[in-house]
């Protein structure tokens, strides 16, 4: 049966709000929710901003009859489990035309089923031994793989923390590259002074990469290339702010801890 | 020819390692978590092997061709367990990002601003746009090999959950 053209829109955006929070790029959007549109025989049009959704309803068979919302784009928390799920539905609904009733049903399952909560102790110490081994691509000794898990595992506990406490996300940045290179610059000094000299340079640059928006920055440039340019383009100046912010917090280490040349 | 294999071998069990870490910071399902691990290890092991042995010398296409394989390999991946090429993919990506050079830019802008010769000042600058702009193409690289991917196969790489019957079951 074919639904009335303001329910569709209104599960249209709630669809649309868990894609967008779960990380997908504006091009998944785009498509799950014209596969659903036209599923029931509307057509859809969708402009995207940072920080907003518009979306135009519009009946195929009579054109005039038409829904616009405007919806706030939500928080983006990366779950790619959820996205997977969403996906899939927007094909379910696609091939099997499911009353929009048994659809709502379907997104909040899919919500609920991939809420993850996690041990925070695991989490930071997956986080740890990833970005040590990643210290070790990057040429570091045993020393500085060590120094880098510390350096991880602690940042990204306090990381945990300032998310809670609701602290702004440029402020974050900066503060937590600048404890995270500052950790292995101060400690790291100490242990060269009594033990010998390792690749702290390496250290020190792996140490702050647990903050990196690389997702998000795929995003962008796969926004961008599929002529979604003007989305794509404020939210890679977004990510660039929020790089600048790394750089402020490691530089305030070099200027501190006199660290100027490369071993 | 060991040293060889087993300088392949170590970089791809620390790739995994690195990729598994970023795939779990993005909450995949468990299966994808470990094929991204997987891909991550072959994606760096491939530009790893193209750089040290193979004599590639400019990193930025040898990092496009692992992208490039990255995404090949995630569609293979994503197609088996179906699911959104970028679920398995992205993550894999991530341990090729270009973390020394972008600090190492940062060095030398200290180094650029903190002497007064003008020697030095000069080849500081001239080092950090070197660095720079080796950070920006990796980078730039490293997104656009999998979105060539994910862009070229646009048909099969969105419609990849189709069958998936994830809520057919549930009905």
């Amino acid at each position: 049966m074919k639904p009335k053209i303001g329910d569709l829109a209104l599960f249209i955006s709630k669809y649309l709000a868990a894609l967008h929070a779960c990380g997908a790029f504006v091009s998944r959007e785009n498509r799950c929710t014209q596969r659903i549109a036209h599923a029931y025989g509307y057509d859809i049009s969708i402009n995207f901003f940072f920080n907003n959704t518009a979306l135009t309803l519009k009946d195929k068979q009579n054109p005039h009859i038409k829904e616009t919302l405007v919806l706030s784009n939500p928080a983006v928390q990366i779950n790619l489990a959820e996205l997977r799920e969403l996906s899939a539905l927007s094909w379910h609904i696609h091939d099997d035309r499911p009353e929009l009733a048994q659809c709502y049903k379907h997104l909040k399952t899919a919500k609920e089923r991939n809420i993850k909560v996690r041990n925070i102790w695991v989490v930071l110490l997956v986080v740890g031994i990833s970005f040590g081994a990643l210290c070790r691509l990057f040429g570091g000794d045993f020393v500085a793989m060590a120094f880098t898990f510390a350096a991880t595992f602690s940042g990204a506990g306090l990381r945990h923390l300032l998310t809670l406490w609701g602290i702004d996300m440029r402020l974050q940045y900066i503060f937590l590259s600048f404890y995270s290179s500052a950790f292995v610059a101060f400690l790291g000094g100490i242990w060269a002074a009594y033990f010998g000299e390792f690749s702290m340079h390496i250290a020190i640059a792996t140490s702050i990469l647990y903050l990196i928006p690389g997702i998000f920055f795929i995003n962008c440039v796969i926004d961008i290339l599929d002529n979604h340019v003007l989305v794509g383009f404020s939210r890679i100046v977004n990510i660039a702010i929020l790089i600048t912010c790394m750089a402020i917090g490691v530089y305030l280490t070099l200027v501190i801890f006199e660290l100027g040349a490369l071993a | 020819m060991s040293s060889v294999f087993w300088g392949i071998g170590a970089d791809m069990i620390f790739a995994a390692l690195a990729g598994f870490g970023f795939a779990y910071g993005a909450k995949p399902p468990v299966p994808a978590l470990i094929l991204a691990a997987l891909i991550a290890a072959f994606g760096h092991a491939f530009r790893f092997t193209l750089l040290n042995f193979l004599g590639f010398e400019m990193i930025v296409v040898a990092t496009f061709l692992a992208s490039f394989l990255v995404g090949l390999l995630g569609l293979m991946a994503s197609k088996f367990y179906k699911t959104p090429l970028e679920v398995i993919t992205f993550p894999a990506l991530l341990p090729m990002i270009p973390g020394f050079y972008a600090y190492k830019s940062i060095l030398l802008l200290f180094e650029f601003l903190n002497t007064s010769d003008e020697m030095a000042k000069t080849i500081a600058l001239s080092n950090f746009f070197y660095q720079l702009f080796i950070t920006i193409g990796v980078t730039f690289a490293l997104a656009a090999g999998v979105s060539t991917m994910i862009l070229v196969f646009a048909k099969k790489s969105f419609s990849i959950t189709r069958y998936s019957n994830i809520f057919k079951k549930r009905v």
